[in-house]
């Protein structure tokens, strides 16, 4: 089958879904398909801009193609008759994010006018969709919310399991992703102050910002924590990471109502590690069940204290506790194999 | 160095250009790279509204320098824009007049022109034309009358050189 990946790009800026994307059309090739990603550039700011840009992908044609699997406003506008929609973001800006008061469209009778005609392209592009899928339940409920569209709950897979492998188990509880307020790895360090026991922690990722970066070093020297919590700041290799995450302990992720199960949570089931997460996480909770797959604490430090006290202390019941998360997770079939047979179909 | 290339992609035809190893050229030399693939049809009803869609398509103000590697890609706007002459750009000019020539005469003649038109002003626009071969570097001088590098190291070029100081038309450029 001839297949076209439409996704939308800000370059020298990659992400998350660029990675998917990577994957996906590897994947494809995996399974015996010609693929072709292509990548078309989107510039939002001034949002007035938005308009020139969702009528230049409207006036785009893909042809000789059998199928066409589009991730991201504004490429999945690109015309085709056999279109799947694997929807990892609208451009949430004109709906939860306006509704919120955080869109960066202005509340002008010009912002509004904006809103409507993004919301009106969106529907006359779904409406002409074969299948929509997801990436998550949040991704769903939009689309139910905004257009009264149901969809199909695709998650991403991991992009490289064989690489996350049950390792030693070693002394230390990893934190790995992208580090900011949102993903709270703050509340971590702050937590770590407060344990009795000699747990370590390891954070490690890319800071969004250097005040991002300069917090987590801050908090470690105020506390003189700087013999326990290892900080490595910045982009490292995935097996970097891997290595990090399979000769954990177990993981600690904290974002703040993530869409999907999170690549870190993910990551560390797949390596047979349980995970420590939050009540308000969001997707995560997909995935982490209180003392069976890991531990959901209250988001303050005091009590991620004693989950991290708990983690050290009771060291085979966190190894065990690793090997039913990988098993629970396995379960979930969220592998490229099931994703790509349901993509393509 | 931030160096955007550009690329179309024809339906899954090799690229005329291996994107990737000249990509990989400049990373080794220390610029940081992307990759922008946009796609197109043969198509004849819509070549007119492809070519306005990469127009409308704003990558002015992303990198030091674009490098457009085929001929639709060429009409992107940057203020420092490298164009690349590839076999695409035949059927605009020498292929045009062959009985096997991708575009029929009469009928698409006005067409014709209109894509000519804006080949030219995009490469008019740019700051350097580089080619990989002298029978292109012919071709190319007969459409635009500009003098193109033959057999360039295109990458040592790029990572190695301000290319602001000049525009193409009519310029001898190094």
């Amino acid at each position: 089958m001839k297949i076209f990946v439409l996704n939308n790009m800000v370059p020298f800026v990659r992400g998350g879904a660029e990675e998917l994307a990577s994957h996906l059309v590897q994947q494809l090739q995996e399974h015996g398909h010609r693929v072709e990603l292509l990548k078309i550039p989107f510039k939002y700011d001034p949002p007035e801009h938005i308009y020139s840009e969702m009528l230049a992908c409207r006036m785009m044609r893909i042809e000789d193609a059998d199928l066409v699997i589009a991730l991201k406003f504004p490429a999945y506008l690109i015309p085709h008759p056999n279109k799947v929609l694997w929807l990892v973001h609208q451009y949430r800006q004109a709906y939860d994010m306006w509704d919120a008061g955080t869109s960066n469209i202005p509340s002008t009778q010009n912002g509004i006018e904006l809103k409507r005609c993004i919301a009106e392209a969106d529907t006359d592009c779904f409406k002409n969709v074969k299948r929509i899928c997801g990436i998550s339940p949040v991704i769903q409920d939009r689309l139910k919310r905004f257009h009264g569209l149901e969809s199909e709950l695709l998650r991403t897979p991991l992009n490289a399991p064989e690489e996350f492998v049950e390792g030693e188990y070693g002394d230390y509880i990893f934190c790995g992703g992208r580090i900011n307020q949102t993903k709270r790895q703050f509340l971590l360090v702050e937590a770590m102050r407060h344990t009795v026991s000699k747990c370590k922690l390891v954070i490690a990722g890319p800071a969004d910002s250097p005040t991002d970066g300069d917090l987590l070093k801050t908090l470690v020297q105020k506390y003189g924590l700087a013999d326990r919590v290892h900080l490595d700041i910045g982009f490292h290799p995935r097996e970097k990471i891997a290595s990090w995450v399979s000769n954990s302990l177990a993981c600690a992720y904290l974002p703040i109502d993530e869409d999907s199960l999170g690549y870190v949570s993910m990551e560390a089931n797949q390596a047979a590690k349980a995970v420590l997460t939050v009540d308000d996480s969001g997707g995560i909770l997909d995935l982490v069940f209180h003392n069976e797959t890991g531990w959901v604490s209250e988001p303050d430090p005091i009590h991620l204290a004693t989950q991290l006290d708990r983690m050290h202390e009771k060291r085979a019941e966190t190894i065990a506790m690793g090997k039913n998360a990988k098993e629970s997770w396995l379960s979930m079939g969220i592998n490229w194999q099931n994703t790509i047979e349901r993509l393509v179909a | 160095m931030k160096i955007l290339l550009a690329t179309s992609t024809k339906q899954f035809h090799h690229r005329e250009i291996e994107i990737e190893t000249l990509r990989d050229q400049l990373q080794a030399l220390g610029a940081l790279t992307d990759i922008l693939v946009l796609p197109f049809s043969m198509n004849k009803q819509h070549l007119l509204s492809q070519l306005s869609s990469y127009r409308m398509l704003d990558v002015r103000h992303v990198g030091d320098c674009l490098v457009s590697m085929s001929a639709p890609t060429h009409i992107l706007r940057h203020p420092n824009k490298v164009v690349v002459f590839s076999d695409s750009s035949t059927q605009l000019v020498d292929t045009w007049d062959e009985q096997d020539g991708y575009l029929d005469r009469q009928p698409m003649h006005a067409i014709r022109k209109l894509l000519y038109r804006a080949e030219q002003v995009g490469i008019q626009e740019a700051a350097l034309g580089v080619c990989f071969s002298n029978l292109t570097a012919r071709r190319m001088q007969t459409m635009v009358r500009c003098v193109v590098t033959d057999s360039v190291h295109l990458a040592a070029q790029l990572a190695g050189k301000h290319l602001k100081s000049s525009r193409l038309s009519g310029k001898k450029v190094a």
